[in-house]
């Protein structure tokens, strides 16, 4: 019930944005249909879109079910995109490849660990400390890629292009197809999550934390440990989400990596509720938004205008979670 | 009110029920958990609309749609869950919400203030308006929400279980406060579980069972025994108050415990007391006296600040609740809905709440889900807990519900010592004597037991000795300790 007045929230609000815009709706909504689904070549391209913010969303989802709201899996998945795009450069082919994802995941895990760990045993909230790493991690990724990791020959703020022996395979290639095998892994991701929530008595702890963490002390579970944890796998599925943006699309790091995924995916975990299954068509909606947001472009829409959207779901799930305290108080 | 009904979804909880009350009177309203008396005092202060039916005050007919258009009526009501800002001063509090001007001559108000006090026999000086709320004990804080009654002018207050919280001796002088305000045309509504109080305060009762009307009878022609079996429909057999058992060696023995508080004095200040195998142990006191603190600690929720603990004349201090669960230690907490389960949860997910990691419900990290749902029905068939499924959340159960849910997940899942907190509250006498009846069927079995309640009676009636709780100290008092030497106890007396 929550989940679909969240959409057609954000349908409307998509459209009622347009309209302020003095773009006619009809139009609007035949190019954002054939930019985004219109052909294999687009639908490729909603699934590219997808895949990012599946696997952010996942990240976020799994911090939200124990009561954290992760808003720095933006800067997450910008240090897993850099740290799997250095490894991947420095030792090449399948190993590297493989060497890349776990740097990714333990850049991301890492760039959690402040924000956890001050969250379980200092008791600040984390999205203060994780707004503030993520203008840490734009900032560093920036200097670094502008600096030290420049590709030599680069005028540009990037790394070097990743050999294809170092990148994730395509799980589809016959062109206009085109669908990567990082989207499986998010599938994947998001299934064993699921099962781990409903079925291990680990994910039963991790959700009495997130649903009643007084409740969950009295049930003789160790709510710091819980949520340091939960903060740090969070991270680790985002960093896990840039490596798979660097191995699997970009085949490289560049200053403006990340037009926003990590934001973009807070409304997808919120907009998921409770039901891990729920991110992927969640991020699925993202991104077909977002894919035919691109070809508005030339009805004059800025690209920003998912962002926009994920700003609504964002305020009107807290307004409806908040009701309910209000009620319930 | 005449021929009020009031349905929630397919359950109705109130069935054509009539209620007169005569002006200057204090008039008793009894009835088992969900007979309908809190719905159908809420109906009469505008929190629920009635289906159908008509309430008159002074004869004339009216429609009351909130609580606001209540008071305008002169109809108030104190509720159990006292509507106190802690951070403002107890003037402050009084006015909240009815301020006399938007410029406030605190002079002049303090004067009112202290005049209505005095209505009720108490003498509040300036000094007493200017402290902070949060200093208040229960019982203060309860008189303060009649005093804001009276300052809003009401003339018919309700009284939900007003002495769920208080000493006996605090529930004296609130009943004498009533009287007096009756005396000055003041009219009681008292909703409560307690006998005693009907027979000695009331002048007449109106009786409910199951959302119906059935009986309302001046107090001078009732008997407890008589109302005990209009509430509850059959004869009751009360149980005979078991006899202190032989002492053991203890099973679990507390040595000079202290709990901090945050601030100020300690909450619980150096306990030491023994429990045997096979022993229910009482723990009377007023509320707030460190009760909840002496569980938290003993649970491993909250550190102690020093003193030790044996369980089986080991230390078991500085282990994690996880493990003192493992040992068979069970809790009802204090506060069902912050504590004791997750609201959201169904009752099967709630069942094994703190037990999840024992090898029954956990299979190397697995959760076993046939042996849970069975627990849950279990549990749930154990007190006759209602409910609309055991997949549906338990927040949909009513408190009473839950309670019963929440002690079967005690006493049925093989507790070696279980520590109950206020296990009748929310139960209605029958399934109050069931609760007993487990937790003393456990003991029977080897298991320890201690039980804190602010109801000295219920203690007496079904544990094997009683010991106090007054201001962070835990006194021992004989074995045989008779009532009233428990009772001087709770107020900090001598044996």
């Amino acid at each position: 019930m929550k989940q679909v007045v969240l959409i057609v929230a954000c349908v409307v609000a998509f459209i009622g944005m347009l309209v302020l815009g003095g773009i006619s709706p009809v139009e609007a909504a035949q190019t954002l249909f054939t930019g985004s689904l219109g052909s294999p070549r687009a639908i490729s391209g909603s699934l590219k879109e997808t895949t990012p913010l599946l696997l952010a969303g996942l990240g976020v989802f799994f911090a939200l079910r124990a009561g954290l709201f992760n808003i720095g899996i933006e800067g997450q998945f910008l240090l897993g995109g850099f740290a799997s795009a250095l490894v991947a450069l420095a030792v090449p082919g399948p190993a590297g490849l493989l060497l890349a994802m776990v740097a990714g995941i333990a850049a991301g895990a890492l760039w959690a660990l402040p924000a956890g760990w001050i969250r379980a045993y200092r008791n600040g909230h984390e999205v203060i400390t994780t707004i503030m790493l993520n203008s840490v991690a734009v900032a560093l990724t920036d200097f670094l890629v502008a600096g030290p990791a420049r590709a030599a020959n680069q005028t540009g703020a990037t790394t070097a292009t990743i050999p294809t022996s170092g990148r994730l395979p395509a799980l589809l290639n016959s062109p206009p197809w085109n669908v990567s095998s990082g989207l499986l892994l998010g599938l994947i991701l998001c299934g064993v999550m699921a099962w781990w929530m409903k079925r291990r008595v680990a994910g039963y702890e991790l959700q009495a934390v997130g649903a009643n963490p007084s409740a969950a002390e009295f049930a003789g579970i160790n709510v710091r440990k819980v949520r340091l944890n939960a903060m740090l796998i969070s991270g680790a599925i985002g960093g896990l989400g840039g490596a798979i943006q660097t191995l699997a699309f970009e085949g490289r790091f560049y200053q403006g990596f990340s037009p926003g995924y990590g934001f973009d995916s807070l409304g997808v975990a919120l907009l998921a509720g409770s039901n891990a299954l729920l991110v992927v068509p969640m991020s699925l909606l993202f991104g077909v938004l977002s894919k035919g947001g691109t070809s508005l472009l030339i009805l004059g829409v800025p690209k920003g205008l998912t962002n926009l959207v994920a700003g609504l779901v964002i305020l009107i799930s807290a307004t409806i979670r908040y009701r309910r305290q209000a009620q319930d108080a | 009110m005449r021929g009020i009904s009031k349905q929630f979804g397919r359950v109705q909880a109130l069935d054509n029920v009539g209620l007169t009350v005569e002006s200057g009177s204090i008039h008793g309203v009894v009835g088992e958990n969900g007979a309908g008396k809190s719905t159908l005092m809420k109906v009469l202060y505008g929190a629920y609309q009635a289906d159908s039916g008509e309430v008159r005050v002074n004869g004339k007919a009216v429609n009351i749609r909130s609580s606001k258009e209540a008071i305008a009526l002169g109809i108030g009501m104190v509720s159990q869950h006292y509507g106190i800002v802690p951070e403002l001063t107890l003037l402050d509090n009084l006015i909240l919400g009815a301020e006399p001007s938007v410029v406030l001559d605190k002079g002049k108000i303090r004067e009112r203030a202290s005049k209505i006090a005095a209505s009720i026999g108490l003498d509040y000086g300036p000094e007493i308006w200017d402290r902070d709320a949060s200093a208040m004990s229960a019982s203060e804080a309860q008189r303060l929400e009649i005093l804001k009654l009276l300052w809003r002018e009401a003339k018919i207050m309700i009284l939900d279980e007003p002495t769920a919280m208080l000493s006996p001796k605090d529930g004296e002088a609130l009943f004498g406060s009533l009287r007096a305000l009756t005396k000055e045309g003041a009219t009681v509504l008292l909703v409560t579980h307690r006998l005693p109080e009907i027979m000695e305060y009331c002048d007449r009762v109106t009786v409910l069972r199951g959302g119906k009307w059935i009986a309302d009878v001046p107090v001078s022609e009732a008997n407890p025994e008589m109302l005990s079996e209009l509430i509850v429909g059959r004869t009751l057999t009360a149980s005979e108050r078991p006899k202190p058992i032989a002492p053991t060696p203890p099973v679990l023995e507390v040595k000079s415990l202290s709990v901090a508080r945050d601030r100020g004095t300690d909450a619980v200040q150096k306990a030491s007391f023994e429990l045997s195998p096979g022993e229910l142990v009482g723990i009377a006191g007023v509320d707030g006296s460190g009760q909840a603190e002496l569980f938290r600690a003993l649970l491993g929720v909250t550190p102690i600040r020093e003193g030790e603990m044996l369980w089986h004349r080991k230390a078991i201090s500085n282990e994690p609740t996880e493990k003192r669960i493992e040992l068979g230690w069970r809790i009802l907490p204090e506060d069902r809905l912050q504590e004791g389960i997750i609201s959201d949860w169904s009752l099967i997910e709630n069942s094994t709440l703190g037990l999840h990691r024992l090898p029954k419900f956990s299979d190397g990290g697995k959760v076993r889900v046939p042996e849970r749902a069975a627990f849950a029905q279990k549990a749930a068939e154990k007190f006759g807990t209602k409910h609309g499924g055991l997949e549906t959340s338990i927040g949909g159960l009513s408190g009473g519900n839950q309670q019963r849910f929440v002690a079967a997940r005690m006493t049925e899942s093989g507790p070696k010592l279980f520590l109950a907190f206020q296990p009748s509250r929310g139960l209605d006498i029958a399934a109050t004597e069931d609760l007993y009846a487990a937790m003393q069927e456990r003991c029977r079995e080897g298991a320890a037991g201690l039980v804190v309640s602010f109801d000295l009676d219920e203690l007496m009636a079904h544990c094997h000795r009683v010991l106090v709780m007054f201001s962070g100290k835990v006194v021992v008092p004989a074995a045989d300790a008779d009532r009233d030497t428990l009772g001087r106890l709770m107020v900090g007396g001598e044996a």
